[in-house]
């Protein structure tokens, strides 16, 4: 018998094995129209990659003509003079340095009319001077006032003495107003002290210039904090030297999920499913990003930020049949196979499937949640009290929840299940992220954002599987920023 | 590489690589070139000519779809071959299958010689017993007796244990078996009427 049935064996073999059969033509034209599909497909794929990266310049080129926009309509009608200003910002800020053939020939009128004062300062001369001359000192204290403070104006603006045609036309034409305006609050103040003038008159022969400066700076300081007045040369705003604040970001937003699938490697797990199912059969019902991070700036226009983020993804799945098999403890459960991986769903209380038996499933859910450690890098553009952020870095997602829901139909019956543990989920995976992060500042500390951004993942969340899965998400959060 | 019988070695080679540049001539003639061998594949999987023909369409589609992974390492046919059989698995599994309870009767089972039983029952009808077979027992014999895979191995690819794969096997054995037995006695019931 054993030898009947090992013939029976060879004689199929031989008999069938090399059987060909010519199919009918409709098999070639589909296959022709599939290919028509599949080109088109294939291509979207080829520039998956590319897609992201274009997504990233965008970002990047749309804040740079942002920036672009706002700072030329800011500064176009200020005229910027160039000559004798490279190399100088640091040796008048001293106010120290006198050129020992230098000329003065500062001629500094003051005319104050009643509250609007009016400050001009004529500059002739070939050297520099950070030395000043007061030369309408005995003529009033009004106008003794007035040169004190040129002098500091000069001082605070970084901008030496020179005699080439330089200066104040760096300054725009509000915040020379608000200087007029300080200068005369201090003259009146004086005056008011000392009718006569005279006291300001000891003062001002008596005290040095730098002294004079020193007496205003404070003053001065506050109200022209450097973010305030133009540069002394072409340089942006952005790129102060001031170092900005450490700064926590609180955020939350809900998020589109762009995953991707790929073939596996397992050959073997082919049965769990193929790419295509997967995409058809499952849609993304919700996804959340919220976390906590840490800001700190190493130069003035760099910083890095770090902190703890929980995105948490929900997904459905169409109805579909499920088979009984062996899990890895030996139990014979229904297969459950899904994207992120398969799940072992046990039959209901008392039945216990063969191995190949079918059931239904409906209703069924992945809920899949992770931590992440994001370590990002961007360029701080700040404009007025807006600061504006690209940035890009790296994430390390380590999985916290691997869920699946489902409603299983056997035998006529239904009972609902869930599973924690999703096999073939990888502990943890990296991704990606794009951002481009825009901060409004309500005051010096506290500002409120929005953030559009990508994350994509760089390695996938599964292993051991018939897809690969990728996730991707594109997504804007909203959140606060505390500077300290 | 095994050369077809219309395609030579190097042609081959150069059909294989104008199909990965996607040359829609090349991919007619490679279909064409292998069609009908990989269509008998098919049909051993499958219950009918239609289901056959669907798993062809299938399984072109996948060849085409990634040819350029083909390492020119080993034989060309071998490879569409198997695509051609993960593909017929694919179908299987997608399907709800029921458990077979089938009582043999082995009564009746006799052997002859199978140069003899081909000659008098033709290639075309022992291919009608395969595609008879419950969809698991035919999975199983196929497997087994075409693809030459061990019953670890069917385990591991359908999904079910090494005893059920044994138990398949023997099952569809008897019962082509007794498919012959009922063939030939069929047959020589017509020649004594005659």
């Amino acid at each position: 018998m054993s030898e009947n049935l090992h013939n029976i064996d060879k004689l199929f073999k031989n008999a069938i094995e090399d059987h060909a059969e010519l199919p009918s033509a409709d098999v070639w034209s589909n296959i022709d129209k599939g290919l028509d599909k599949n080109k088109v497909v294939s291509i979207q794929r080829k520039y998956y990659v590319l897609k992201r990266v274009a997504f990233g310049v965008f970002i990047f080129g749309f804040v740079a003509s942002v920036f672009a926009v706002y700072y030329n309509g800011r500064y176009k009608n200020t005229p910027l003079v160039t000559a004798n200003r490279a190399g100088n910002r640091e040796t008048t800020v001293k106010t120290k340095e006198k050129t020992s053939e230098g000329t003065q020939n500062t001629n500094i009128d003051k005319r104050n009319e009643g509250k609007e004062s009016q400050a001009s300062t004529k500059l002739n001369g070939t050297t520099n001077t950070n030395d000043v001359n007061i030369a309408s000192s005995n003529s009033s204290s009004n106008s003794s006032d007035a040169a004190l403070s040129s002098a500091n104006y000069n001082k605070i603006n970084n901008q030496p003495s020179t005699s080439s045609p330089v200066i104040v036309a760096a300054v725009s034409e509000k915040r020379e107003i608000a200087y007029k305006n300080k200068i005369a609050t201090a003259s009146n103040k004086l005056t008011d002290n000392d009718p006569s003038g005279k006291l300001s008159q000891r003062l001002i022969e008596g005290i040095s210039a730098d002294r004079l400066v020193n007496l205003f700076q404070p003053a001065f300081t506050k109200s022209f904090d450097r973010s305030d007045i133009a540069p002394a040369s072409a340089t942006p705003i952005s790129k102060l030297k001031k170092l900005p604040h450490v700064a926590i970001t609180v955020f939350a937003g809900p998020q589109k999920n762009i995953t991707h699938l790929k073939d596996g490697d397992d050959q073997q797990a082919l049965r769990r499913g193929s790419r295509d199912e997967f995409r058809h059969s499952e849609q993304s019902m919700s996804s959340v990003r919220t976390g906590l991070l840490f800001e700190y700036p190493f130069t003035s226009n760099w910083s890095i930020a770090s902190g703890i983020v929980y995105s948490s993804s929900v997904t459905s799945i169409a109805p579909k049949i499920v088979f009984a098999r062996q899990d890895d403890r030996g139990n014979i459960k229904y297969e459950f196979n899904c994207s992120a991986g398969y799940a072992y769903i046990p039959a209901k209380s008392g039945s216990t499937p063969l191995i190949g038996d079918s059931a239904k499933v409906y209703n069924s859910k992945t809920h899949i949640s992770f931590i992440s450690i994001p370590v990002s890098a961007g360029y701080n553009l700040s404009a007025g009290k807006f600061i504006l952020k690209p940035s890009a870095g790296l994430l390390l997602n380590i999985l916290t929840t691997g869920n699946v829901q489902s409603e299983i139909s056997s035998n006529s019956m239904n009972h609902v299940n869930s599973t924690n543990s999703i096999s073939g989920l990888k502990s943890n995976y990296i991704s990606g992220e794009v951002n481009f992060t825009a901060v409004y500042q309500l005051n010096n500390k506290i500002g409120v954002m929005i953030a559009p951004g990508t994350q994509f993942a760089l390695t996938s969340i599964n292993k051991n599987t018939s897809v690969k899965t990728y996730p991707g998400y594109v997504g804007v959060t909203g959140g606060v920023r505390v500077a300290f | 590489m095994s050369a077809n019988q219309t395609v030579s070695s190097i042609e081959l080679q150069h059909l294989i690589q104008e199909c990965i540049k996607g040359d829609r001539q090349s991919q007619n003639r490679l279909y064409n070139c292998f069609a009908p061998k990989m269509f008998g594949v098919c049909l051993r999987y499958c219950r009918n000519r239609e289901e056959a023909e669907e798993i062809l369409q299938e399984g072109f589609m996948k060849v085409f779809e990634f040819i350029h992974q083909f390492k020119f390492q080993g034989s060309f046919e071998g490879w569409i071959r198997k695509i051609m059989v993960n593909c017929a698995l694919q179908k299987y599994r997608s399907k709800p299958q029921l458990r077979i309870v089938s009582e043999i009767d082995n009564s009746n089972l006799e052997y002859q010689g199978s140069d003899d039983i081909v000659s008098r029952l033709g290639t075309k009808e022992l291919m009608e017993m395969v595609q008879q077979l419950p969809p698991g027992y035919r999975m199983v014999f196929n497997l087994y007796v075409f693809e030459g895979m061990k019953h670890r191995e069917i385990a591991k690819y359908l999904g079910i244990s090494e005893g059920t794969s044994k138990s398949n096997l023997s099952d569809a054995r008897q019962l082509l078996q007794k498919a012959i037995s009922n063939s030939l006695l069929i047959d020589h019931e017509k020649i004594n009427c005659l």
